[in-house]
């Protein structure tokens, strides 16, 4: 049962992380190779906010809203110039990671941080006692993923980034603004990336390294559950992190490890476009 | 002269050593300052210089990387201990001037800056490392050159030969003294869990072969790759082992991050490790540090003239207000240097090391010899249960002192 609740722990962390990512690279068809950087820019909004107040609370609140607006400058100043050229932007967003990451050590200084929990203590689950602050990760991972999805199928913005997705002229030709879209959805995929980092903090020791890790899970989560797809995002968060509790569970660190890449491309081999791909060939 | 990571707290520090201005160590005596105007970073360096000309001591400290939260209290120790030489006269009637390179932890980068200091710096001596992997590494290159290692840190024993030099405690040390004590005091099960590289493996085989000869059990054991972030898989098969004592050895933030999350589940074991120190623990909520045992030969919290000292220059002036072994084990190292130039009345490498065999010197943890034939320091022994997350919460509850080195010198 513990293995279980550990899985869930691990997909809700690596879908509010890959979220993001998918969102970005689903809709703009730009690969953020500084998503890592905005998971932690969202930890040390936490710790800036911990430091000033010593409130847990209101740097977790404003950590989407501060990612999501360097975010959205991000846009309107690097990924904009280099609309469609994914190469280009690629590259450009993984200097902007080095930059981001550097900087933060000048801000921060390299050392570790440590932040205490907002709140501590146990329930009892199914016969198994479990943290709450666990616990609470996977509520918020469900109700993260269902308000994603919410904005993205049921709202006129949702409607919107798909018109701009499908055919960005004759979405212009309708009167949609485009540019205001790409860097809304830009903006959106930081500031959940800046959630994800800044709900992480308690339980990790922050260092501005620690993005690189959640970055190449992020890829995997999104490449297994299919580009494009939010709710395959949703399924290869899943799939990795049951995957990996389970494994971890019976085998080495290491071992499960090598074990789960496997699965994650002998998947990629049958479905090239992931579990719930829709990207052509 | 501008360093490339100026603005950050290091790099201004390095700075101003490196340019010969403001060098806390050197101007401290004001003797010093004609010979420091008239320094002037060449060559030169090591043994070879003329009297009143600074000694370069090379020092190797992990200010990044995964030992980043010691990393300033090693480099601090190491200042003071120059600082409290050059105040009193210096070495042979040379000040010690200090140059610091950062390890990083990284195996690679440690053996660049160990050449970096010994061919660009002329270093002769080279004080420091932390973790095994890289102590390993460097010694594999500064053996051959010739340029001794004193190395600060507990490690797994084996290092021996001319120029290493150990003020760090071996398993011997550290370890055989505390598994009757655990099993005397809070049962015989253990589960060990460690960082996957050469101390946690050498340091639990050392375990693993005391416990069996008190019929203790060893109900776990298993080795986490770096940069781990998170455990839960682990803490289940803690869980489900209900150990009497979990012992973890798990490296540097990965081990604070190890027990921030345990603390969410529902141990009720002892949780017992000799990697904990005041470093870690001020890293942790109270309720989390409270309970951990842990063994070293120093603690801030021990009380005798020579740690009340120390700590009071130290707690002065220190940014980070902690310091543990690593960082006593560096202070120790470099005063023994001292003590062991003035008695062979030369810097020359081979008789100064000569005149370091059975040196004793007042450490902040009690009188510690260098013991002639494997040139490792005899220790204090000390357990304390944590109390709190501050080094003044450390309860020291049982004390041996003098115990000797056992080096295992025939297995390197």
């Amino acid at each position: 049962m513990t293995t279980v609740l550990n899985g869930l722990t691990l997909a809700a962390v690596l879908s509010l992380v890959a979220i993001g990512l998918a969102v970005i690279f689903g809709l703009m068809r730009v690969i953020n190779m500084a998503h890592g950087e905005m998971f932690i820019l969202g930890s040390y909004t936490v710790v800036a906010a911990w430091e000033a107040t010593g409130n847990v609370w209101l740097g977790i609140a404003l950590a989407p809203f501060v990612v999501g607006a360097i975010g959205w400058a991000i846009e309107r100043t690097m990924i904009r110039r280099l609309s469609g050229r994914l190469l280009d932007t690629l590259v450009a967003t993984w200097g902007l990671s080095i930059v981001i990451r550097e900087g933060l050590k000048v801000v921060f200084g390299a050392g570790s941080r440590n932040l205490p929990f907002p709140f501590t203590g146990d329930l009892t689950v199914l016969g198994t006692r479990y943290p709450l602050y666990r616990l609470f990760l996977i509520a918020l991972a469900v109700v993260v993923m269902a308000t994603v999805l919410w904005v993205f199928l049921r709202t006129d913005f949702g409607w919107k980034v798909s018109a701009v997705t499908q055919d960005r002229e004759m979405a212009m030709a309708m009167g949609i603004d485009a540019g205001r879209i790409d860097a809304a959805v830009f903006a959106l995929g930081a500031g959940l990336a800046g959630l994800a980092g800044a709900v992480m903090t308690p339980l990790i020791t922050l260092n501005p390294e620690v993005g690189l890790f959640f970055l190449a899970r992020s890829f995997l989560v999104v490449i297994v559950g299919g580009v494009g797809s939010l709710l395959g995002t949703a399924a290869g968060a899943g799939l990795i992190g049951m995957g990996q509790a389970a494994l971890a569970a019976s085998f080495r660190p290491v071992i499960a490890q090598i074990v789960l890449l496997v699965l994650a491309i002998v998947i990629i081999r049958l479905r090239p476009t992931g579990l719930f791909g829709r990207l052509q060939g | 002269m501008v360093r490339k990571r100026f603005g950050t707290p290091l790099g201004r520090r390095e700075f101003l050593r490196r340019s010969g201005i403001g060098v806390a160590a050197i101007t401290v005596g004001s003797g010093w300052l004609a010979a420091c105007a008239s320094e002037d970073g060449g060559g030169g360096g090591g043994g070879g210089g003329q009297s009143g000309e600074p000694f370069k001591l090379g020092a190797l400290i992990p200010l990044t990387g995964i030992e980043t939260h010691v990393g300033q209290s090693m480099l601090v120790s190491t200042e003071i201990a120059v600082e409290e030489i050059n105040a009193a006269g210096g070495v042979l009637g040379r000040p010690i001037e200090l140059v610091v390179e950062d390890e990083a932890s990284d195996p690679a980068v440690a053996v660049e800056k160990a050449k970096k200091l010994i061919n660009e710096e002329g270093v002769t001596f080279i004080v420091g490392t932390l973790i095994s992997a890289v102590r390993n590494a460097v010694v594999e290159f500064t053996r051959p050159a010739g340029v001794p290692l004193f190395n600060p840190t507990y490690y797994e024993g084996g290092l021996c030969g001319p120029y290493f030099l150990s003020t760090g405690a071996l398993p011997n040390q550290q370890i055989d003294p505390f598994v009757p004590w655990l099993v005397e005091n809070h049962g015989s099960s253990f589960y060990l869990i460690g960082s996957d590289y050469v101390w946690p493996r050498g340091s639990f085989a050392h375990l693993k072969r005391g416990l069996e000869a008190l019929g203790g059990t060893v109900v776990g054991e298993e080795y986490v790759p770096f940069g781990v972030t998170d455990f839960s898989a682990e803490i289940g098969r803690i869980l489900d082992a209900k150990p009497d004592v979990l012992y973890p050895l798990i490296a540097g933030v990965d081990g604070i991050t190890f027990w921030k999350q345990l603390a969410g589940f529902d141990f009720r074991g002892t949780r017992a490790s000799h990697s904990v120190s005041e470093a870690i623990v001020q890293a942790l909520d109270p309720e989390t540090a409270s309970g951990i045992v842990t063994a070293a030969p120093y603690f801030m919290a021990l009380d005798n003239p020579a740690n009340e000292k120390f700590l009071e220059t130290y707690l002065a002036r220190s940014p980070a207000k902690y310091v543990d072994t690593f960082g006593e084990g560096l202070y120790d190292a470099v005063h023994m240097f001292a003590l062991g130039a003035e008695r062979a009345g030369t810097f020359e490498t081979d008789p100064l090391m000569e005149g370091l065999k059975g040196v004793e010197f007042d450490a902040p943890q009690g009188r510690i010899r260098i013991d002639p034939a494997t040139l490792h320091t005899s220790h204090a022994f000390h357990v304390a249960v944590v109390r709190g997350n501050d080094w003044d919460q450390f309860e020291i509850v049982h004390s041996e002192e003098g115990i000797e080195p056992a080096a295992d010198c025939g297995a390197a």
